[in-house]
């Protein structure tokens, strides 16, 4: 019976309260007793054949018959006013199909301040100020080149907390500040404080960072006989569906979104941008379909970041260690256009246990493109501040760091009280100590050698809506039916696993068809590491409802009872009675042909815990004091995400998760012209993400076990977690090896050697103050300028 | 990128009567041109594809001529040379870390020289002297991959070259060929006739108001051969850089010495090279004046590398290249005073 249920969810730091439509009854977990033969197993990609042979069709790989191809025109000043726009001269350029601009845009509004398609004011240096749609690439370029602006040029603003002080240049009339102050106050800090042996006061800055995802942002999109398909490099088909739907006054049903391969997104691809808009309305218009791909440098000036923050951490505990307060002060600079804080002091609420916690969270838009989520959003900020801090308070109390975090291990959920459904973080550190090993001797002459550890925390229970099909054929095959998406996690295989577990078939039996509106149920964005813990407890439960009604069945051809029949590798068998497997397919024989369909669906998180998983990383360095280089020798991780249902996978993702935070540690940084704020490394040689000649020896492990509580899987998310402790481990090596607490990331070869006392320091983008337009162009171009 | 003609040279003379034609360029690799006519910064009419002139695609290592190696050779056929490696270990390691494999599998030599700066400011579209006259934005700006020898030149940029940094401390020449653009295509040109030699110096100079380019290689002409004396006795030599990740990352700063050591242990000649430092590759001739005649130690690579910045001017976010230039000459005249043997070092631990 359709019921309406309240479920309480975490995403990416933010509880959410919503109201989810259920019908059945949720399966009990898998017990220890039930032993599982599929989940669990270390199985290859089922589709990655696909994927390396080439067959794969990503959203880059979509070619229609007449396909037009738009390109954006992007202001190139991070502050200016838009005075005029010709477009004649690009309108007239053959092959030119159609050119969008302030004067024939839809009246569709974007972001939290509900800014028009193309501004008068544009805030970033990539800001979109025009679109043409034409038969090639090259002549759309040639057209925005063709296009004329004149643009009033306008002061700047990148240090967050300056944006916030008045007399700043200001972004939008009612100032700079993007939402509330987040302010969040725990017991007494000031009596905290006054009880400490020890005091620590830490600002570490974290730098804009880049998704730099292999596959652009980009759609296809195509109107045909009033419904609008869009091929779209996606997190969340739904999402993308109905808020399309929504802006272009199309019925949901109207719109179909397909996103079959992806190259990854890592928050960037959530949901509805520009771009999406701007390929459906030329499709519209010209009546062709519509290819909106961006490139590189595109990608990574208007196509979301991790938004640089300055965090000021001040920790005071007692000589045995134990915490007695917490406050945690970030400023996070979220780009020009960005709705709110991403929860950087989430960290310092919920990873140790402590009585007295004060966080506050400012967020203030600056002229860079719009931030977006990115993998463990503001926990990666707020962790590398926080185990920073926790590192030197260690040191300040001359305590092992291990035992330091042991001593504050936190029980219950600090920030609810709440226990967990399942926590094994003191296990990680252990775990991850152990991985690491002995301790090498220090190195002799300029090199230096050292050793950091951190802990990372992330809601990462997923919850409901999550909606499932499993069919099952006479020939004994079954398929998956989910409007989820897989964005490269492998998300394909793991469903599979779970559903060939449940069936009681083998894996390659079962097959899963997702990333299209048309056909999926709904299902939630792949993200907040939920898609797992969220669509499969469904998945397995629609299995659990096909299998039901396929032993039911086998009963009736059979002539026995359904309780006497199970499933095992693909057959009907008679546990203890010793009679011969039949096959699926044999029941075929007997019956016409059929298709036997399983719903299942997510059940909310238990009401009184909290679902978490845990990691802890331990990391060893070698920093060249004659030239500033950090190299990470090797590394360890340990995590706690309940059922690991695939630990080929799970591997995977917390080698993924260590390289890109290795990157965030050492290299990766979004670079600006201290003048101008125009970006100057927005390519892939400029902007640095890790190579494999940058990987170190890694040891990988998963601790704690199945969640017996948190859903039916017993699995908790992972997308996230491994890249949380990454950039604190390596800077908590760093200060090991060359005893100076590094505070500015990334640590490229300046910073290291600035930290020795041999350069000046080299400013993070959050301590950059550009100058006011007047002083530098009124000489050259009056303040204003023609492109 | 710009509607462009293309034609495959089959020998030097096709190559050169093609390249005297209006807007011609020649397509050695392709990994720096290609990018700047993508970008928009050049437009060439015509590329003239020079990979399969294979008189300037070889490669010969003698002990009477030393090395002589085809303007369009590649960078990784040099770099797995086995006599290159034998013979001039400081251009293996300096070829050897360029980049990345797939790069130095299509760059060629001539093009590796004539590469244009990295810095971003060029690249970029932002104020830039070089590229448009305008005042250098990186000078007030962000320098961190600039350089630190830059007063006197409207141009702060770092030096990207690792093997023009090489070749130069090695002392190499170039072999031009000009086009027959004052002929005005009199027939194809003939291999031999109108070869010119040049320092490989001669191929850089500061940009200024006469001349923005860095390098000065006349419209018309080709680098068909890059040629090395033959090492001497005594002969050594040693390439180190310090970058940003461990591989597909300009050398921030590089630095090649080579020298020729006496029994003794004194250094009778010597030359140290650096990138990254200026906007061409940087003699480091007050180093040289302090080791030449000296028998090297620890002491005296020291005194000697603290004279590698005497002359240095950084910017605020160039300045930390300052301690790492002298890091890395101080490690280049130690590396020469006790050479590893050869398999140990110290060749570049990342590649």
């Amino acid at each position: 019976m359709a019921r309406v249920v309240r479920a309480r969810t975490e995403v990416e730091g933010f509880w959410h309260d919503q109201d989810v439509v259920l019908e059945g009854t949720d399966l009990a977990p898998w017990g220890a007793g039930s032993p599982l033969t599929v989940v669990g197993r270390p199985v290859s990609r089922i589709d990655g054949r696909e994927r390396i042979t080439g067959r794969a069709i990503y959203t880059h790989d979509v070619r229609l018959p007449g396909l037009l191809h738009a390109r954006i025109l992007r202001s190139p000043h991070a502050h200016a006013r838009v005075l005029a726009i010709d477009v004649s001269a690009a309108e007239k350029l053959p092959g030119v199909h159609a050119v969008l601009h302030r004067g024939n845009a839809p009246a569709v509004t974007f972001y939290a301040t509900g800014s028009p398609l193309f501004d008068d004011h544009v805030r970033y240096a990539g800001d979109e100020v025009a679109a043409v749609a034409a038969v090639d690439p090259e002549t759309a370029r040639d057209a925005l080149e063709a296009i004329r602006v004149d643009y009033e040029v306008l002061a700047p603003v990148l240090d967050p907390e300056a944006a916030l002080a008045p007399g700043a240049p200001l972004l939008f009339p009612d100032g700079n500040r993007a939402g509330r102050e987040e302010r969040t106050l725990r017991g007494d800090p000031e009596a905290g404080f006054r009880e400490a042996d020890e005091v620590v006061s830490l600002e570490v800055r974290t730098p804009g960072a880049l998704h730099n995802a292999l596959e652009t942002h980009g759609a296809v999109a195509w109107l045909r006989d009033g419904t609008l398909t869009l091929w779209d490099s996606t997190q969340f088909v739904h999402g993308i569906r109905k808020s399309l739907a929504a802006k272009l006054g199309l019925p949901l049903g109207r719109v179909r979104v397909i996103k079959d391969y992806m190259g990854g997104g890592f928050g960037a691809k959530n949901g509805l941008r520009k771009y999406h808009v701007i390929a459906a309305h030329l499709t519209r218009v010209t009546g062709r379909p519509v290819r909106a791909v961006l490139d590189r440098h595109e990608e990574n000036v208007a196509a979301g970041n991790r938004a640089p923050a300055v965090v000021r951490v001040r920790l005071g505990a007692r000589r045995d260690g134990t915490l007695t307060a917490i406050h945690v002060t970030s400023w996070s600079a979220i780009g020009a256009y960005g709705g709110g804080s991403m929860p950087v002091t989430g960290p310092a609420k919920t990873l140790y246990a402590c009585p007295n916690v004060l966080t506050v969270e400012h967020a203030a838009r600056t002229s860079t493109g719009p931030h977006a989520a990115f993998r463990a959003p503001g926990y990666v900020e707020g962790t590398t501040a926080l185990e920073s801090a926790m590192d030197e308070l260690s040191r300040k109390l001359g305590m092992d760091p291990q035992a330091l975090r042991a001593r504050n291990h936190a029980a219950t959920d600090p920030a609810s009280g709440l226990p967990y459904t399942g926590k094994a973080l003191d296990l990680c550190l252990k775990k991850a100590v152990e991985l690491l090993g002995t301790r090498r001797m220090p190195a002799e002459g300029a090199i230096r050698r050292g050793v950091g550890l951190a802990c990372g925390v992330w809601g990462a229970g997923g919850g409901p809506p999550a909606y499932a099909l499993v069919k099952i054929a006479h020939d004994g095959s079954a398929v998956v039916v989910t409007g989820t998406q897989d964005i490269g996690t492998g998300t394909r295989t793991v469903l599979a696993q779970i559903a060939a577990e449940e069936l009681g078939f083998p894996l390659e039996r079962v097959s899963v068809l997702l990333g299209d509106t048309e056909v999926g149920l709904h299902a939630p964005l792949s993200a907040g590491s939920m898609t797992l813990a969220s669509v499969g407890p469904a998945v397995r439960m629609a299995a659990a409802d096909a299998r039901t009604k396929l032993v039911a069945v086998a009963a009736a051809v059979l002539g026995t009872a359904p309780e006497a029949l199970a499933v095992r590798a693909g057959a009907i068998v008679r546990p203890g009675s010793g009679a011969a497997p039949t096959p699926v397919e044999a029941l075929a024989e007997k019956v016409d042909d059929f298709t036997l369909v399983g719903y299942g669906e997510r059940h909310p998180n238990p009401a009184d815990r909290v679902v978490k998983s845990f990691g802890a990383h331990a990391a060893e360095v070698e920093v060249d004091t004659g030239t500033g280089e950090v190299r990470v020798l090797r590394y360890a991780a340990a995590h706690d995400i309940g059922r690991v249902v695939n630990p080929k996978l799970a591997t995977s993702q917390v080698m993924g998760g260590i390289l890109m935070g290795l990157g965030l540690a050492l290299f990766e940084e979004r670079v600006l012209d201290p003048v101008t704020a125009r970006p100057l490394n927005p390519g892939l040689e400029g902007y640095r993400v890790a190579t494999s000649a940058d990987v170190p020896r890694v040891a990988i492990a998963f601790v704690g076990g199945a969640d017996a509580e948190a859903n039916n899987v017993g699995a908790r998310g992972l997308g996230e977690p491994p890249i949380i402790p990454v950039a604190a481990a390596i800077g908590n090596a760093v200060r090991d090896a060359i005893d100076r607490r590094p505070t500015v990331f990334p640590l490229t070869p300046a910073r290291v050697l600035a930290l020795l006392g041999k350069a000046p320091p080299l400013p993070a983008e959050t301590e950059l103050h550009p100058r006011p337009p007047s002083s530098r162009s009124r000489a050259r171009r009056g303040g204003r300028e023609k492109r | 990128m710009r509607p462009f003609g293309y034609h495959r040279a089959q020998d030097p003379g096709d190559a050169l009567a093609a390249l005297a034609r209006p807007g011609a360029r020649l397509l050695g690799g392709g990994t720096d041109l290609l990018r700047e006519m993508k970008s928009r910064l050049e437009a060439p009419a015509e590329l003239v594809d020079v990979s399969r002139v294979a008189a300037w695609s070889g490669l010969r290592v003698s002990a009477r001529d030393g090395l002589r190696a085809g303007g369009a050779a590649r960078l990784a056929d040099l770099e797995l040379d086995p006599a290159v490696c034998a013979r001039y270990p400081l251009l293996a390691q300096a070829l050897g870390g360029i980049a990345t494999p797939q790069i130095r599998n299509r760059a060629t030599l001539a093009g590796s020289l004539l590469q244009r700066p990295a810095c971003p400011y060029y690249r970029e579209g932002l104020d830039c002297f070089v590229r448009d006259g305008s005042p250098c934005g990186a000078a007030a700006g962000d320098n961190r991959r600039g350089g630190i020898f830059s007063a006197g030149s409207p141009c702060v940029a770092g030096h990207p070259s690792d093997s023009a940094v090489a070749l130069l401390a090695l002392d190499a020449e170039v072999v031009l060929a000009a086009a027959p653009a004052a002929r005005r295509s009199r027939g194809p040109a003939r291999p031999g006739r109108g070869l010119k030699r040049a320092p490989l110096a001669s191929l850089y100079a500061l940009p200024d108001a006469r001349d923005r380019r860095e390098v000065r290689l006349a419209p018309g002409t080709a680098i068909v051969e890059v040629r090395v004396p033959p090492p001497r006795r005594g002969s050594r030599g040693a390439f180190l850089r310090a970058r940003e990740r461990a591989t597909w990352a300009f050398a921030l700063v590089a630095v090649a010495a080579h020298a020729v050591v006496e029994p003794s242990g004194r250094v009778a000649d010597i030359r140290i090279v650096a990138g990254g430092v200026a906007p061409i590759p940087w003699r480091l001739r007050a180093v040289e004046d302090g080791v030449r005649g000296v028998a090297l130690d620890a002491t005296a690579a020291r005194r000697a590398a603290a004279r590698a910045t005497l002359e240095a001017h950084p910017l605020a976010t160039s300045a930390y290249k300052a301690p790492l230039l002298e890091a890395l000459v101080e490690r280049a005249l130690l590396a020469i005073a006790a050479p590893s043997p050869p398999g140990t070092g110290p060749a570049s631990p990342r590649d």
